[in-house]
């Protein structure tokens, strides 16, 4: 494990013991300029007040009480907000680790500049094809492929982290390589995921997009054959490579409602921006009030709980757990999630052995 | 010489007993422990190099020269890391 792997991983254990929220994302609004065939957020409120800057410099003071250090702003399209670079900057003068996800397409010369005279800690850009036509298409706008490489490019000319992200689908899976190597010619990163959700309310259009299950070993292989090349090269390897790393192997699953969680556009607290869990809202009571509230432990209560199937799984090594794909396609946060135990059969079949 | 704590470049919160400071330069996580969390508090407070040895000499029953030393070398490991800067820097 290098130092960097370390220190992370210390933070994340003691941050979760002792109940730390360390890690909050807030989707700050769920509108947004693109259509991207596998959006998980559907609108819960349409037309719904989102929250103010007022109320965000707010949350931002409780938060920073509560020892929060990394902070996302996702969506929606966050930076379709009017008032986006004031709440940033809101929060960067609270000392917090900004990160970004966007679809890139709003970001010109003038807001990369501003971004990163903010010194985010990075920003994540989707992008889905190595073909501009083919990210074009499945985002629903012409000219999004150009305009979010052209923003990945400048703001790393500016010297914010970029990482560009991929959402690994039936359709543009074989481009994985290419975004890859489009990332690293423009110094960023890369990062991408075979999970596809159905939405936040149990929409499964998305889902007509996974790989198949042909598709998903092919996959694997491409990582199988990757991870011996970065091996050889002694390459740093900063992908996700394989499954995410399962902090909690008691109970098969992930920090969510932990050490971290999601607020929405309207102030409602989530364990994670995918668990269907309402923890309260924080227009009607504080931060921390929620978050060491009767739900939040209810929550963590069923979390904590072994999956039967899981436990006895003889898949359980190639296999890291999300139980929000449990709640929303299972309706069980405790049950196996079939696209879970899909995707284990399919690494195990071709690895042999876990990746990591 | 003066440092300054990089407030508008890194991220940084202390959790317990030790501060986590994110460089955005180079996107590194650093855990700054033992001694380095008091000067990371009174650099996040102001102070300068010298308002900083005062207060430790009032806070630890050790000889000057040495305090001295210890601080100019956390300095420069902090700054080595690039979380402080000196102030024509």
């Amino acid at each position: 494990m290098s130092p960097q792997e370390e220190i992370y991983r210390h933070l994340i254990y003691a941050t979760a013991a002792r109940r730390i929220p360390v890690l909050v994302m807030c989707n700050l609004t769920y509108r947004c300029p693109l259509c991207c065939k596998h959006c998980f957020a559907e609108d819960p409120e349409p037309g719904g007040e989102e929250l103010s800057l007022a109320e965000y410099a707010s949350l931002f003071d409780r938060l920073v009480a509560m020892n929060t250090f990394f902070l996302t702003f996702s969506g929606g399209e966050p930076l379709a907000r009017a008032d986006f670079l004031d709440i940033m900057a809101a929060a960067r003068e609270r000392h917090f680790a900004v990160r970004i996800f966007t679809g890139g397409s709003l970001i010109d010369e003038r807001l990369a500049a501003e971004i990163a005279s903010l010194h985010p800690s990075g920003v994540e850009i989707s992008l889905h094809a190595a073909t501009p036509e083919l990210h074009d298409d499945f985002v629903g706008r012409k000219g999004t492929w150009e305009k979010a490489v052209a923003a990945a490019r400048r703001l790393r000319e500016l010297g914010t982290s970029v990482v560009l992200k991929m959402n690994l689908m039936n359709f543009n899976y074989t481009e994985m390589k290419e975004v890859y190597e489009l990332s690293r010619s423009l110094g960023g990163a890369f990062r991408y995921s075979p999970c596809i959700s159905v939405t936040n309310k149990g929409g499964t259009a998305p889902a007509r997009l996974r790989m198949t299950d042909e598709q998903l070993r092919d996959y694997f292989r491409t990582l199988k054959d990757w991870v011996v090349a970065f091996s050889r090269d002694g390459d740093a390897c900063d992908e996700e490579i394989g499954p995410p790393v399962r902090f909690n192997k008691r109970a098969l699953s992930c920090l969510a409602g932990a050490n971290n969680c999601s607020i929405d556009p309207y102030g409602t607290v989530w364990p994670c921006v995918s668990l269907p869990f309402d923890l309260g809202n924080i227009r009607e009571k504080p931060f921390a009030e929620i978050w060491g509230g009767e739900e939040a432990e209810r929550f963590r209560a069923l979390s904590d709980v072994i999956a039967e199937e899981c436990a006895n799984c003889d898949l359980d090594r190639y296999c890291s757990r999300c139980p929000a794909f449990s709640m929303l396609e299972e309706g069980d946060i405790r049950k196996a999630s079939r696209e879970y135990c899909r995707f284990a059969r399919a690494a195990k079949e071709v690895l042999r052995r876990p990746l990591r | 010489m003066a440092y300054r704590l990089k407030k508008k470049e890194i991220a940084y919160r202390k959790i317990g007993d030790e501060y986590f400071v994110l460089t955005p330069d180079d996107n590194m996580l650093h855990n700054v422990k033992g001694a380095g969390v008091r000067i990371m508090e009174l650099l996040d407070d102001g102070k300068d190099e010298d308002g900083i040895l005062q207060v430790l000499l009032e806070e630890y029953d050790a000889p000057a020269a040495e305090v001295e030393a210890d601080l100019a070398s956390l300095l420069a490991e902090l700054a080595e890391k690039g979380i402080v800067a000196r102030n024509d820097g």
